[in-house]
């Protein structure tokens, strides 16, 4: 549970969230950077050179979207959005600005850490210089070498598209992926708006997977803002 | 106008037609609407009134006779042709006040009268001197041509004087409406300067939900629609296009039912009594229908400017409701977000974290659900406020104890703060409901620790000023401009600057100012020198019960 004991940069004028993530990353094995204001925070992520930024979407000095898009300019850093519920065009805006997710204020510490793993992991990856073409959780197995998908032993057809969206949420195993990614990346640049075609294919795939929308265990939607590849039991949130 | 009659014995029954009726079948006995009214003297002559016909004559015949006195009394002293010009002058005369038909009877009296009395030989209608012919026909020539020319001149002035008038009371209309912008301002104006112009009794009805209709502004004040007149409007109110309808009525004699507003809007109907002459005048028919034109663009506009004003008013307070719906949820969510991350850590971390940092984030917890309950107080004070069920349990208290334990409290929630106190050197005793009193000062000093930049101090220096008590509390901090020191009460205020306001103080001072208003108090944000705000409290000293000690 320490990936080369990671630095976790936590950018929110918060104190109090400040000082229990401080104290859950430490716990977690991280080291953790601070910072109450963007400048700060953008000079420690210049200086500090974290593995991981912890971004609030709601700083006093300047908005969370600028401090991502500054960030963004000269660091490929994974960046976790703090914001708050109900709004999910600002998810959508942070994630489209380059930020890699999110989690909805008030959250749990269990939540952040399995964010922040995930998003590690591609850290991890990218060190072995191995990705992993075979997920199998064992009832799930997805062989992106061979192209096969089996549920429970049974060999499953998924058309191409359906194959192209499993495969590309799981590329981002825990992470969100999206709308708009999804569409740009496998139905064009000018499908971006037709999130019909998605509702489409995931609902099949759903049906294919035998995934309850209600309870996913694999699919799971985040209202407004794309989708998710769960690796786990969702956690139990709220 | 009051000297009209009420009662027409004679009124004909309605007329179904809306178009206005020509002259007609009038009685003599209306000319008493005539004699009863002398304003209108210079249109005696113009208007083609029957009755107006035997007057013409009748004046015509008098500056005949006029004429031919002359005549015999200059015919002593003239030539029989020089005699013409006199009998020219009468048919000018007569041609100027008149009309044609009276101007042509005119020249031929005098032409007969002429030949008759005064050429040779007198007293027949022969002529033997054939200059006296030529003179003769010469005259009646002259006469009926200028005579003709006279009335057309005549006419014309009439017209232009019509016009004039037409132009003087729309522009009349048109200065009254300028200056009424409410509703009933402009039904006030419009209908006098339509009682006015025209000279009649002048109604605004208004609709009323129950279908019925009220009498909005009227002149005179006692006017009350007649039955006929209802009916009318109630054909006129839904008629498209013009709308225009008449109406007789024990009331009067023809009223006119005009729709006020356009196609897509109606304000109600007016009702206009003309007097009797007015209607066999197109001229006064239209310029009714002009100004009622008129009345009901403004009305328009005005209804147009109102449901403006009122979708405006309808954004702002939707604005107003989203901005402290966003507050609220803020200030409730980020104590909230700190309890759950510190409690959950705890939860998952517990057995892993030294004891220090356990207690650092039990007293986080501790004190971010001191915090939400600090809110969720100022919440609860705003609606009691707003409802005025808040009521004041008064007792005496020391000053200096009330501010001390608000500054205390203070002291809990920001403990690196460096708060100075001047309290005052003697007992000062206020009667007041103490918790209000704190929380209120609590708020202020709240605000100032948080707008404080780091090691500037805040202070509050109590100074009993005649039969008050005057409480200023300064901070150091950014200040506040002046375009927003009336606004910073404002509950919604603070709060429609967003999430990158600051937290927490959106209700506070709205809240302050019910508290200390309710005990008859002021506040009021002063700029200090140097920057920085001054908070002034005042509140009211009363003497305190004598003492039995």
């Amino acid at each position: 549970m320490n990936p080369n004991a990671a630095r976790v940069l936590v950018i929110d004028d918060e104190i109090q969230i400040r000082r229990f993530l401080d104290i859950a990353l430490r716990a977690e094995g991280y080291r953790v950077l601070q910072a109450g204001t963007a400048e700060e925070g953008l000079a420690l992520a210049a200086t500090g050179t974290p593995d991981l930024v912890i971004l609030d979407l709601g700083l006093p000095d300047r908005e969370g979207h600028e401090v991502l898009a500054e960030l963004r300019q000269w660091s490929a850093v994974p960046v976790l959005m703090l914001s708050v519920r109900n709004a999910e065009a600002e998810k959508v805006r942070a994630l489209d600005n380059g930020a890699n997710d999110y989690v909805t204020k008030p959250f749990g510490v269990q939540e952040v850490m399995a964010r922040l793993r995930a998003l590690l992991r591609d850290r991890a990856i990218a060190a072995s210089g191995e990705p992993d073409l075979r997920y199998d959780d064992g009832h799930l197995v997805i062989d992106q070498a061979r192209r096969e998908v089996s549920l429970d032993g049974a060999s499953l057809t998924l058309t191409r598209k359906e194959y192209a969206v499993l495969v590309m949420l799981l590329r981002h195993l825990d992470r969100v992926v999206s709308q708009h990614q999804l569409l740009r990346e496998i139905w064009g640049a000018s499908h971006v708006q037709d999130t019909h075609y998605l509702r489409i294919v995931v609902g099949r795939l759903r049906q294919k997977l035998g995934d309850d929308p209600a309870a996913p265990r694999w699919l799971k939607t985040e209202p407004g803002v794309g989708y998710r590849f769960l690796t786990k039991e969702p956690l139990r949130e709220r | 106008m009051t000297a009209k009659p009420r009662a027409m014995p004679n009124a004909p029954s309605a007329r179904g037609h809306p178009e206005r009726p020509r002259n007609g079948e009038t009685k003599a006995g209306d000319r008493r609407h005539e004699s009863s009214r002398a304003t209108d003297s210079r249109h005696r002559f113009t208007r083609l009134v029957p009755a107006d016909r035997w007057a013409a004559y009748g004046y015509a015949s008098a500056v005949i006779v006029l004429g031919f006195a002359l005549a015999f009394v200059a015919d002593r002293y003239l030539s029989v042709a020089n005699l013409g010009l006199i009998f020219l002058t009468v048919v000018l005369i007569v041609a100027v006040r008149t009309r044609m038909s009276v101007a042509v009877y005119t020249a031929v009296v005098c032409f007969l009268g002429y030949n008759y009395f005064f050429t040779e030989p007198r007293h027949t209608l022969a002529i033997s001197n054939a200059g006296d012919v030529l003179a003769v026909v010469l005259f009646l020539v002259v006469a009926l041509v200028s005579g003709h020319l006279a009335t057309r001149l005549t006419r014309q002035v009439a017209s232009l004087r019509a016009a004039q008038r037409r132009a003087r009371d729309l522009l009349a209309l048109g200065q009254y409406l300028a200056v009424s912008t409410e509703v009933q301002a402009i039904c006030n104006a419009g209908v006098t300067a339509l009682a006015q112009a025209m000279d009649a009794e002048v109604a605004v009805l208004a609709p009323t939900d129950a279908g019925a209709w009220d009498v909005r502004a009227a002149v005179p004040a006692e006017f009350l629609p007649e039955a006929a007149e209802i009916a009318a409007a109630n054909g006129a109110d839904q008629a498209d296009g013009e709308g225009f309808r008449t109406a007789a009525s024990p009331a009067s004699l023809e009223s006119w039912v005009m729709p006020l507003g356009g196609a897509s809007w109606r304000a109600g109907v007016i009702v206009i009594r003309p007097p009797r002459q007015s209607l066999e005048d197109a001229d006064r028919s239209s310029l009714a229908r002009e100004m009622v034109q008129d009345i009901g663009l403004a009305l328009e506009r005005r209804h147009l400017a109102e449901a403006l004003e009122e979708a405006r008013i309808q954004g702002e307070t939707d604005r107003l409701r989203n901005a402290l719906l966003a507050s609220v949820s803020h200030d409730l969510r980020s104590p909230l977000a700190s309890m759950i991350g510190a409690a959950s850590t705890l939860a998952n971390y517990e057995s892993r974290l030294p004891v220090t940092e356990c207690r650092e984030l039990l007293e986080s917890i501790l004190h971010e659900g001191q915090r939400l309950d600090r809110y969720i107080q100022n919440l609860l004070d705003m609606a009691r406020l707003g409802h005025g069920t808040l009521t004041l349990r008064r007792d005496w208290v020391d000053a200096n104890e009330i501010v001390l334990a608000a500054v205390a409290r203070l002291r809990r929630y920001y403990p690196a703060l460096a708060v100075q106190t001047r309290l005052l050197s003697e007992t000062l005793l206020l009667y007041v409901h103490p918790a209000l009193i704190e929380q209120a000062l609590f708020n202020i000093l709240e605000n100032a620790a948080h707008v404080s930049p780091p090691r500037r101090p805040v202070v509050i220096a109590l100074c009993p000023i005649e039969s008050t008590l005057r409480i200023e509390i300064t901070d150091e901090g950014p200040g506040i401009p002046e375009e927003e020191r009336s606004r910073i009460f404002d509950m919604f205020f603070s709060v429609s600057r967003g999430d990158r306001a600051t937290r927490g103080t959106g209700l506070g001072l709205s809240i302050c100012r019910g508290m200390i208003g309710a005990h008859g108090g002021s506040v009021e944000p002063l700029s200090r020198e140097g920057g920085g705000t001054v908070m002034r409290v005042i509140l009211p000293v009363s003497a305190p019960p004598e003492s039995s000690t």
